[in-house]
């Protein structure tokens, strides 16, 4: 029931109008009396009124006319016809063009009873009628949003997938978002739109500035760098903001937001790939190769040095690419980098490319694939070769340096010898000189000749020769000979040894000898210094080694020692000290102790003593080399180790370990972790 | 009196050698084994000559030498090395004052002939004084 509702009642029969009126008063209905249907139809277009009751007979325009014409103008409101006779056919019509109900006024059979429920069923209904359009028109409303919406995510869609494509150059791809936007939006055909970056816009063809604007900021990196315009060219009825919907100013947000967001990434992008080809380059220009090894031993990354070498690594493992001799210390090197997690430095030649040595330094990091390998190769051969002419001048430095007092150890039996010779030589005339005047006296004695003179003259030339020193002194001048003809032999034949080393290839060395033929080659700088022990296992199995070489670390480590305890030995006669060396068997290993008592080393520069050039000696006395070399040679060329240990003012013990069976790989340093990707320079190998 | 001429070197050889060629030189020869025997020797006898190596355990020949020059500048000196060194004849001259300067191997003669004029002139100064 609606008691406010308002009724205009069209009714020739003002009486009947009166009652009617009085009695839908009461039920809460106020009534408008029209007196015919002409004037019913003014008050109707006043537009007050929720229904209409009339009466089908009038005079002029009935019932049904009043209701074609208000048929005619719209949809027909709320319309009860009441009739005085029952008459089909109008009945039909008046149906027909939607009248609520159709009463028959028979005052006897309950007409005024029936007319304010038929009031109320047709109010009701037309309060349904109503609810149910504006239901309509509310899902008409949803349906539109969601469209609209609908256009936007294809909008946003389209943009994202169009802004993922990385290889579309920045103004194209601003083109094609520019091209995505008019569609998206309520009046496409008015809409323009601008991007500005870095104040330079590009913009759709019908592009001005109106009125009717919204505006995006475009952030990049955190920095305002531009903005996303959209307008429309002519007035549009308003809606949430202007004539814009809430919705295309959220959309226009995420366009800007997403732009800036893809901007950001083609820039960082962009920088990658700079550093990535400036890595290269600088990889390419130093000679220096990277490869990136996974936890399964597939190759990530290889630079295109090698790829030119290799073919492309895509897929492949590390020993499908580099090959298996390469491979075949990969799983150390990557076990002891990963346990360490620091660098692992280790040298070798690469089978593939003529055996070239490299240096590799194999760095753990972590991404976020999990732990991986990057190693660093460096092309060694300029520094092998350099390395090599710099052992080659030391070693000539030190037999220059040696030369000297192989002289003066060759110079003093060459002195005897000479002087022994002549004596023998004057001896032996002088004993000729005897035997010919007993061979005179022999003669003398044959030939029946008094023999006084001849025995006198026997006597005067024994006398004269001196035969009983000669007795004595001719065996001892011929041994003392001899035994310097012994010493002349043996340095030579050290000398020989020790500098006629025979090619590069190990051969099997006997360590004792070689030491030996060291110590007595040097023998002349520690002798006057120095009681020498020598305590030489017999046992020692031959070792295979590069003898050049070798006898070349052990005579820098004698020289060190002899120099070491020289600086402590004053030339007023104070005792002598000692150098001993030692050799030992220690399992697979070979050891030798170089010890001296000399002046030990200082704390200080322990760190340092195998750099290469460093040197606490005058000029001429010590070029810095000797260890550095020493430990090329044992730790590089021989796989082994070389440490020491010193007490300042003692004396200093040099063991050195050699490997008794050849080892395929020279064993890594490890050195101090910068960070986990940061490659380290490798540095001289530090001891105790 | 015969003079005395002493002959130092660590190496018994060399002495040995040396007497045996020098034995009929007129001349009493000493040897002495190093610095400190040779010190020994011109403290307890008058040495007109003495013949040094340079390079011995202990003390050296040049620090004896220029030891002699200073204690017992009236004995001439010659050096007899194994090797010389610009560093030892310079030496050997400056703080050693010395005679003469051999290197081993030396012959035998000139040897004696240049003890035999460092004793001449020893002489020489001996009959001034
Ligand atoms: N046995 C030693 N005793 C004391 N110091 C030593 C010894 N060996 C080496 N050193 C120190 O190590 C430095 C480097 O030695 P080395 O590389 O052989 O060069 P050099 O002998 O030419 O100086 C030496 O200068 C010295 O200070
Ligand atoms: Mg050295």
């Amino acid at each position: 029931m609606t008691p406010s509702a308002r009724i205009l009642y069209m009714e020739d029969d003002q009486a009947l109008a009166r009652l009617i009126r009085a009695r839908l008063g009461k039920a809460g209905y106020h009534v408008d009396v029209a007196p015919d249907g002409q004037r019913g139809l003014e008050d109707y277009a006043a537009g007050r009124h929720d229904l209409l009751l009339v009466d089908q007979s009038m005079p002029g325009l009935d019932g049904l006319g009043v209701v074609r014409a208000l048929a005619a103008q719209g949809e027909l409101p709320p319309t009860i016809i009441v009739t005085g006779t029952g008459d089909e056919a109008t009945a039909v019509e008046a149906m027909r063009l939607g009248v609520s109900d159709y009463v028959i006024k028979d005052l006897a059979g309950g007409y005024l009873q029936v007319l304010p429920l038929a009031i109320g069923r047709a109010l009701e209904r037309a309060r349904l009628r109503e609810q149910k359009l504006e239901a309509e028109k509310a899902l008409q409303r949803r349906t539109q949003q969601l469209d609209e919406r609908v256009r936007e995510l294809d909008c946003l869609r389209a943009v994202s997938r169009l802004l993922e494509d990385v290889d579309t150059p920045v103004s194209q791809l601003l083109d094609a978002v520019l091209a995505l936007i008019g569609p998206a939006w309520q009046h496409p055909d008015v809409t323009c739109a601008r991007i500005t970056l870095d104040d330079v816009p590009q913009q759709t063809g019908n592009f001005r500035e109106t009125p009717w604007m919204l505006r995006a900021p475009i952030v990049v990196d955190g920095r305002l760098t531009g903005a996303l315009d959209v307008g429309y060219l002519e007035p549009r009825p308003d809606v949430d903001e202007g004539p814009f919907t809430k919705e295309e100013h959220l959309l226009l947000g995420n366009i800007a937001d997403h732009l800036g967001r893809v901007l950001q990434r083609r820039r960082a992008q962009a920088e990658i790939r700079n550093l990535k080809q400036q890595i290269e380059f600088v990889l390419g220009a130093t000679k220096t190769g990277l490869r990136v090894v996974d936890a399964d031993r597939r190759v990530r990354y290889v630079d295109p040095a090698w790829q030119t070498v290799y073919g492309d690594p895509s897929g492949k493992t590390y020993a499908e690419y580099f090959g298996e001799e390469d491979a075949a210390d990969l799983e150390s090197r990557f076990a002891e980098a990963m346990a360490t997690r620091r660098p692992v430095v280790t040298t070798a030649t690469l089978p593939r490319e003529d055996n070239r040595p490299v240096q590799r330094t194999a760095i753990p990091f972590r991404d976020d694939e999990g732990w991986m390998l990057a190693e660093v190769v460096v092309d060694i051969s300029e520094r092998r070769r350099m390395e090599e002419e710099l052992a080659q001048s030391q070693k000539l430095e030190a037999i220059g340096q040696l030369a000297a007092g192989i002289a003066h150890e060759i110079n003093t039996p060459i002195q005897y010898i000479g002087d022994n010779t002549r004596f023998l030589q004057e001896a032996f005339s002088d004993l000729m000189n005897v035997l010919a005047g007993a061979g005179e006296l022999v003669a003398a004695a044959r030939a029946g000749h008094k023999l006084d003179r001849a025995l006198d003259d026997v006597d005067a030339r024994r006398k004269e020769a001196d035969v009983e020193y000669l007795a004595e002194e001719i065996p001892r001048a011929i041994e003392q000979s001899l035994e310097g003809v012994n010493r002349v032999a043996h340095i030579v034949r050290a000398m020989k040894e020790f500098s006629h080393p025979g090619g590069n290839q190990k051969q099997a060395v006997d360590l004792n000898k070689a030491i030996e033929n060291t110590l007595t080659i040097s023998r002349n700088e520690w002798k006057y210094v120095a009681e020498l022990v020598t305590d030489f296992d017999p046992d020692l199995p031959l070792v295979p080694a590069l003898l050049g070489s070798l006898n070349q670390a052990f005579l820098n480590l004698v020289m060190n020692a002899a120099q070491a305890i020289a600086a402590t030995v004053g030339e007023d006669g104070s005792p002598k000290g000692i150098l001993s060396v030692t050799t030992r068997r220690d399992g697979d290993w070979a050891e030798i102790r170089v010890r001296d008592t000399g002046c030990g080393i200082p704390r200080d520069i322990r760190e340092r003593v195998f750099n290469p050039f460093f040197t606490t000696k005058a000029v001429g006395k010590g070029t810095g080399q000797g260890l550095a070399i020493a430990r090329s040679v044992v730790v590089e060329e021989h796989g082994g180790s070389i440490a020491f240990e010193s007490e300042v003012g003692r004396g200093t013990t040099f063991l050195v370990r050699l490997p008794l069976a050849p080892r395929a790989s020279n064993p890594s340093k490890n050195q101090p972790l910068l960070s986990a990707t940061t490659p380290v320079a490798p540095s001289s190998e530090n001891t105790p | 009196m015969n003079p005395i001429v002493l002959l130092v070197d660590d190496d018994e050889n060399v002495l040995h050698g040396l007497s045996r060629v020098l034995r009929n030189q007129p001349y009493h020869l000493f040897t002495a084994r190093s610095g400190d025997e040779a010190i020994h020797v011109l403290k307890t006898h008058v040495v007109d000559v003495i013949v040094a190596d340079d390079q011995m355990p202990g003390m050296s020949g040049s620090d004896l030498l220029a030891w002699v020059a200073e204690h017992c500048s009236e004995v001439r000196r010659i050096v007899l090395t194994g090797h010389a060194t610009a560093a030892t004849a310079i030496r050997a001259i400056n703080e050693g004052a010395v005679f003469r300067f051999f290197t081993k191997p030396c012959d035998e003669v000139e040897l004696a002939i240049a003890i035999r004029e460092a004793l001449e002139q020893r002489q020489a100064e001996a009959r001034a004084t």
